[in-house]
């Protein structure tokens, strides 16, 4: 079949008055779009202080937690005296071959210590034993 | 009016809102019809018509008139059109005879389309073409517009289009004859 002997016609339709409105649809959505353009300034002002100041909130925040609870364990134990501390630890179930294990030996400070800090602590015979051949083994 | 008076009025400030309304008047139906065969739906159409004339009042104060100001028209209307179908085709991941199916579909099934069955039939054979070929078929078939026209919308040589007519002719031809 050739195309010449098919009519030319438009075969779509457009609803009745629909070109004699479209002037006035395209005049309200200019006009709505200009409306949008002009509040998106103030909108985006606010938000572009706005996502900076909450981030170095948040940031603030994080860090300081993450310090407080490193710190706190130290702050709390060195508001309690030696006494009191030796009283619990021998009350409580923590085995004295935990509480050596647990000891920072490095940072732990011999000179300043009460002198007799070390004889109340109640050692059992096999835990001195252990402790001083331990001893011996790591300096001599 | 000529072009000159017309972007004259848009230009100041005191008759933009008239000369603009005299463009959207004097274009409204050739743009329309130009994405209307297309996209062959008519709320599709109406929604690229609408943003065509948005982008035109948008871009009109720098039109530099190299061109024509219907060429400048149709080439925002043609670009719409094919940005509208790519789009479709992405969005919904679909292969291309999908997309001319479900447009083929409404054809024969939607709201304001007339015609005959041989009409249909010649719609439903553009469809076989893709989009680039067919927008030219339906400037030099349905709008008759010349090829010097057409080269300037769509900034092909007007051989390149001589030869995507002929081969868009044979290919309906083709389909009417064998389906």
């Amino acid at each position: 079949m050739k195309l010449e002997e098919i009519e030319k016609k438009n075969i779509f339709e457009v609803p009745e008055g629909y070109f004699d409105a479209l002037p006035m649809a395209i005049q309200k959505r200019i006009e709505n779009k200009e409306q949008k353009t002009f509040s998106l300034p103030s909108f985006s002002f606010s938000f572009e202080y706005a996502f900076p100041l909450l981030f170095v909130t948040i940031a603030t925040v994080f860090i300081y937690k993450s310090y407080y609870s490193s710190t706190s364990t130290t702050n709390l134990l060195e508001g309690v005296n030696t006494e009191t501390l030796v009283a619990y630890l021998s009350e409580s179930e923590i085995t004295e071959e935990e509480i050596i294990k647990s000891v920072n030996h490095a940072q732990f400070d011999f000179q300043s210590a009460p002198a007799n800090s070390l004889e109340t602590i109640d050692f059992e015979e096999t835990t001195l034993d252990k402790l001083s051949k331990d001893v011996e083994n790591e300096y001599f | 009016m000529t072009d000159k008076e017309l972007l004259d009025k848009i230009r100041n400030s005191e008759t933009t809102n008239y000369g603009f309304n005299i463009l959207v008047r004097t274009y409204q139906q050739k743009v329309y019809w130009h994405i209307r065969k297309m996209v062959i739906d008519h709320d599709d159409s109406d929604d690229l018509t609408q943003e065509v004339f948005i982008k035109i009042h948008k871009a009109v104060h720098n039109f530099r008139e190299d061109s024509q100001l219907f060429t400048w028209i149709y080439r925002i209307a043609t670009n719409e059109c094919l940005s509208f179908l790519a789009k479709k085709k992405r969005r919904f991941f679909l292969p291309l005879e999908d997309v001319h199916r479900e447009l083929a579909s409404k054809i024969d099934n939607a709201d304001g389309i007339g015609g005959d069955a041989i009409q249909k039939k010649l719609q439903k054979a553009l469809l076989q073409l893709p989009d680039k070929q067919r927008l030219v078929f339906n400037m030099k078939y349905y709008e008759e517009l010349q090829y010097e026209q057409m080269a300037e919308i769509t900034g092909t040589s007007v051989g390149a289009l001589k030869a995507s007519y002929h081969h868009a002719v044979k290919k309906i031809e083709d389909f009417l004859t064998t389906d």
